[in-house]
């Protein structure tokens, strides 16, 4: 599969878009509360501006390539915060489900493809799969935050770093061969 | 339910400490100063409730409510570190907020929820429910609730009064319904 040239005069409403998850920090009185499965509000809201970021990782469908490409990118801009952030991800979605949402009440929200690109820019920063969710400005942030994960949460997937993924593939493989081994015991 | 009334149960309680003596008094409004002056003061099993509120039926809290009060609690912000609030911390009055809102709620919400700072603040409190998700957060003077249930949603916004909060319990009891059974909460009938 060759690497997307997406072009940047308009987005498709088939393509995925994908908003990046950071590890986000947990109330320091809380750490003995279990787990959450779901994705926070924290991933939702868009703090520099009224562009929510988001990366175009396929024309129809998550490009592998694509990813391999934004993966070190998405890691060195969590490296960037104070204190760093692991990068675990993205929250994937099609471009339709943004600009014609299935919930009435989620008014359309249009994508923007917006690369990050110049000669001042350095390797690492340059992206060509850079796009932007216009955000309305006479809505609350923090309605907007709820809206998008809902979108993103009711859906989209999840997109987990490949060496996740690797590590899963590995376990499976060596749980089969275990099952394997047992089966040809008995 | 038998219900606390002041007269039957007080609010506090003195107990004057063993240790104690004092010169014999003729006086009895010294007297009762100086017993305040040295006793301690313990709650009673009636809470700390002033006569007036005793005497309205209390909601029933739910058990996960200290171990929430004590989340919040020990997440305030320590004074002049606001500056480096990156989400690890909650201000002082949203805190207080947030447990008066739990403290109102917590028998109608449902489950124990998970707890974090919003970027902007605010204190998020996620609930997991079988057919559902509900969140809340909790600003310093409004909360936003938001149940979302098989692509439908609903999004209450409220004050953070104690007459709001005791107004908008029905509709917390429907929206908790909602996402645990994926329907409508039966209405009660009205005579």
């Amino acid at each position: 599969m060759p690497l997307w040239n997406p072009p940047t005069d308009r987005v498709s409403p088939d393509e995925r878009v994908g908003r990046r998850l950071f590890d986000e920090p947990m109330l320091v009185g809380a750490r003995d509360q279990r787990s959450y499965a779901g994705l926070l509000l924290r991933h939702f809201e868009e703090t520099r501006d009224d562009k929510f970021s988001v990366d175009r990782l396929g024309a129809t469908g998550v490009n592998r390539k694509v990813v391999a490409y934004l993966r070190p990118r998405a890691s060195a801009a969590g490296e960037k915060h104070r204190p760093p952030k692991a990068f675990n991800g993205w929250a994937v979605l099609t471009v339709r489900k943004l600009t014609a949402p299935p919930t009435p009440e989620i008014s359309q929200l249009p994508v923007v493809a917006s690369p990050i690109d110049g000669e001042d820019i350095v390797e690492i920063d340059r992206n060509p799969y850079h796009a932007h969710i216009v955000l309305p400005r006479d809505i609350k942030r923090l309605h907007l935050a709820l809206c998008l994960r809902h979108l993103f949460t009711t859906y989209g997937t999840v997109q987990k770093r490949e060496e996740d993924r690797q590590n899963l593939h590995r376990t499976l493989g060596k749980v089969w061969s275990w099952l394997a081994k047992l089966a040809r015991k008995k | 339910m038998p219900i606390a009334t002041a007269e039957a149960a007080p609010p506090i309680r003195y107990v004057i400490p063993a240790t104690y003596w004092g010169p014999p008094e003729v006086d009895v409004a010294t007297i009762l100063r100086q017993i305040q002056m040295w006793a301690t003061i313990s709650p009673m099993p009636s809470g700390n409730c002033t006569g007036e509120s005793i005497r309205l039926p209390r909601p029933m809290v739910a058990g996960w409510l200290p171990a929430i009060e004590l989340r919040i609690r020990g997440s305030i912000v320590p004074d002049g570190r606001d500056s480096e609030n990156d989400g690890r911390w909650v201000a002082h009055d949203i805190a207080e907020a947030a447990v008066a809102f739990f403290e109102a709620t917590s028998d109608l919400l449902p489950g124990e929820p998970f707890i974090y700072s919003s970027h902007s603040g605010d204190l998020v409190g996620e609930f997991e429910v079988g057919h559902g998700s509900m969140t809340i957060i909790v600003s310093r003077n409004f909360a936003i609730v938001f149940a979302a249930v098989e692509g439908t949603w609903t999004e209450e916004t409220i004050s953070l009064d104690a007459a709001t909060l005791d107004g908008f319990r029905p509709e917390l009891q429907r929206l908790t319904e909602k996402v645990r059974t994926g329907r409508h909460a039966a209405l009660e009938s009205t005579n």
